[in-house]
């Protein structure tokens, strides 16, 4: 209904410039201006109109009161800028009251502008607020020989050790968390590996961050802002939630410090923890303005950062392909830059950049945006329970599924609604001055979302991205994502029954999880299946003239019997090597082949993960993904399988 | 004292022209690119008294450990595992120098496996 008005009040408008006006183009708006920033605009223009003259004289046709470069240009990145066509986009400042869509409609009638952006605001993704935790949480540490780190919340964090057992809630899960600990012991983080929180602002001195924080050494800052366009990076501005510094905490609190809570890459307290860089895009409820997104994107890839941490998005429903996203045109202003933080070389283990999105809090059966386009990682959220959360999207655009928490976890039955608590959602930093009716000041507090579902697919990335620095290995942004996206536990067989839960309106609404059964993405992150496939899989010895089935669980993690295939591939030559006639075949999971001849070949297989389909952009789907066999055909065979 | 240093003596003299000693797989022949990594690992000791250890990693990602016996005759290498099986293999004819072992199977394919003399990590040995 709202997009029949937005398209009758769209044909109206066309029709008043039609009688009078300049001709619009309508295909160069590449989006409405639902929800668009009512003092900016944002134009693309056409191929050498960057940086001449001709830009003033369109922006003072149009105007606007300023006119000026979106992205500030980078010592050194300029090819690159330009390959991502991010030289020519450029912001517009307009009076207040200004009509954006006659002034949309009068830029695309200019011959010099390509693409014609309203500068839509994003929204902080979660559902809840910040809950005072009343109980008894330890500030300091105590002796626990058990306990991986020292810090002293980290048995409240299921998340990462879920030992069941009744703990946090009666139907737990053992194995209901990311599986951190044992990874710990291989690594548990690299200063070098920096992580970009675009968010709120993340606060930089709080204790248990501030050592595991980035600083720019130019300038001696730990990010930027923004909203205001300076380097003051804040978190306690009007109606600041906090959202920020506890993604960020997530990711790397400080591990190992004595105090609070542990972060998934938040080192050994060595100063070895993953660096976080806050990239302010909100300040209460300001901010989040397309511009602001993508100049932060920019900035975090020109700076270093090898993953983009982004729990922000449009509501799942409200844009229902990637075409209808960016229109039919090639890439929105914030697109460009995420692919540019995506593919800008640098000097990082993959070369290049993560993004990675939460899914949404709607209950929707898709993923919102961005996160749903094809080539960015989308995360739904799970509970304690290893079941979907209440309000975690689902469905089309959903790549992987990592905790982020329930405080309904516990509640099945409309009768155990007692049973919810504040300790089955996700404990983490806070600003110790924020001050609101729902948070006490302590510096640590629960929130709950697929906003933090996020940043434990970030700081999963992050630790696998720092034991490829420990092992000195290299990989491709593709081979990376798949390896993510592979390193998982099945969830679908937890996808039952139903949660009970209060609605904004105090009344009684309840989730059935039967239909979430392969939409959850490829299943829960897992990291210590993570660094596993960082270290490598061992070649598969076959043996010549016997047809046998490779089981692909290793390549694919726990949900590869429910994964779709959608090809093999196979070099002639090696086909040769193995005298095989045609590519082997997947079935249920397993690769079939007879080799005919011993050799050493490479066989690269195929999957969608999230979903049966690859996303299309006329349709949402899953991420195509890959993983390598490496298949030794051998002439001999003992029957016991020993070498000889 | 005598007769464990003429052991000693012994095992060291024959050990450059004795296929006894540890042994790490360096080559196969079945791999027609060069420098292409093989990600197996396959270490062999031979004892002077007819027995062998194998340590192998393949596709499990960890060593296994195979025992069993072994006969050298006419410059063909024969053998069997502790639990009665013979290996895949048949027999093998045996090439060696002081460094380099090189197996080559009988059973018509033809497989040529080279060994270069190492000894064997005790973290192999340990299952790690």
């Amino acid at each position: 209904m709202v997009a029949l008005a937005a398209l009758t009040c769209s044909c109206a408008k066309e029709n008043i410039v039609n009688e009078g006006g300049p001709k619009p183009a309508a295909s160069k708006v590449i989006n409405t201006p639902e929800n668009a920033d009512a003092e900016s605009i944002l134009i693309y223009v056409a191929d050498g109109v960057a940086g001449t003259g001709a830009i003033d004289s369109i922006a003072k046709e149009a105007g606007a009161l300023a006119c000026k470069p979106l992205f500030e240009s980078y010592p050194g990145h300029e090819e690159d800028e330009r390959r991502f066509g991010l030289d020519r986009w450029y912001k517009l400042d307009l009076e207040k009251g200004t009509s954006l869509e006659m002034v949309a409609t009068a830029l695309s009638s200019q011959k010099k502008i390509e693409r014609v952006q309203y500068n839509t605001r994003m929204r902080n993704v979660v559902t809840r607020r910040p809950h005072p935790y009343v109980s008894n949480i330890q500030t300091k540490a105590v002796q626990n020989s058990n306990a991986a780190f020292n810090d002293p919340m980290l048995s409240k964090q299921w998340s990462y050790h879920n030992t069941g057992n009744g703990n946090p809630v009666w139907n737990s899960v053992a194995g209901a968390d990311v599986n951190v600990v044992d990874a710990w012991k291989l690594t548990a983080g690299d200063p070098s590996v920096i992580v970009a929180v675009v968010d709120e602002g993340v606060a930089y001195s709080h204790p248990d961050l501030a050592a595991n924080m980035w600083t720019d050494p130019k300038t001696g800052k730990h990010g930027y802002n923004f909203v205001t366009d300076t380097d003051r990076i804040t978190w306690t501005d009007a109606d600041d939630s906090g959202h920020g510094t506890h993604v960020a905490g997530t990711i790397a609190a400080v591990n190992n410090n004595g105090i609070g809570v542990c972060g998934v890459a938040g080192g050994t307290g060595k100063g070895d923890g993953v660096r976080i860089m806050s990239c302010q895009i909100f300040s209460g409820d300001k901010g989040g303005e397309a511009s602001m997104i993508a100049m932060a994107a920019k900035y975090a890839a020109d700076h270093g950062a090898c993953i983009l941490q982004c729990s922000f998005g449009i509501d799942g429903g409200e844009v229902k392909s990637d075409k209808e996203y960016m229109s039919d045109s090639d890439a929105s202003a914030e697109v460009a830059a995420y692919r540019y933080f995506a593919g800008l070389k640098r000097d990082n283990p993959i070369s290049g950049g993560l993004v990675i999105f939460a899914a949404g809090n709607e209950a929707y059966p898709m993923s919102g945006y961005p996160g749903g386009m094809t080539e960015f990682i989308s995360v739904t959220a799970v509970g304690c329970d290893n079941r979907p959360t209440s309000y975690t999207n689902y469905g089309p655009g959903c790549n992987i599924a990592a905790p982020g928490g329930d405080s309904y976890s516990a509640c099945t039955t409309k009768s155990n609604l007692e049973y919810a608590t504040l300790s089955s959602s996700i404990l983490s930093t806070m600003p110790l001055e924020l001050e609101n009716d729902y948070y006490d000041g302590s510096g640590y507090d629960y929130m709950e979302g697929t906003s933090m579902a996020c940043p434990h697919v970030s700081g999963v990335a992050a630790l696998g991205l720092s034991y490829m620095k420990k092992l000195g290995k290299t990989c491709t942004v593709d081979e990376f994502k798949s390896m993510l996206l592979t390193s998982v536990d099945e969830i679908d067989k937890y996808c039952t029954g139903s949660t009970y839960f209060y609605n904004d309106k105090g009344e009684v609404e309840s989730v059935n999880y039967s239909s979430y059964k392969g939409k959850m993405g490829t299943g829960a992150v897992d990291a210590w299946k993570l660094l596993m496939n960082v270290e490598g899989t061992p070649c598969e010895v076959m043996t010549v003239g016997d047809e046998q089935t490779l089981d692909l669980g290793k390549y694919f993690g726990n949900t590869y019997k429910s994964l779709t295939y959608i090809g093999v591939e196979i070099s002639s030559e090696d086909l040769e090597v193995l005298g095989l006639k045609s590519a082997p075949q997947v079935a249920g999971g397993k690769l079939t082949l007879k080799p005919v001849r011993s050799g050493n070949v490479k066989i690269t297989v195929k999957a969608v993960a999230g979903g049966q389909n690859v996303g299309t952009g006329s349709t949402m789907g899953g991420m195509e993904i890959s993983r390598t066999v490496s298949v030794l055909a051998r002439g001999v065979k003992a029957s016991n399988g020993g070498w000889l | 004292m005598a007769a464990a240093l003429a052991v000693v003596m012994s095992g060291c003299a024959k050990e450059d022209k004795d296929i006894c000693g540890e042994w790490h797989l360096s080559d196969i022949s079945v791999v027609t690119k060069a420098q292409e990594p093989y990600e197996v690992s396959v270490y062999l000791a031979f004892s002077k008294t007819g027995g062998f250890d194998l340590y192998q990693k393949l596709q499990e990602g960890k060593y296994v450990h195979y025992t069993g016996k072994w006969e050298m005759a006419d410059g063909q290498l024969y053998g069997y595992y502790t639990d009665g099986t013979p290996w895949g293999g048949g027999s093998y004819s045996v090439s060696l120098s002081s460094k380099t072992l090189k197996l080559t199977a009988n059973n018509g394919l033809g497989e040529v496996t080279t060994y270069k003399r190492e000894k064997i990590p005790s973290s192999v040995k340990e299952n790690k």
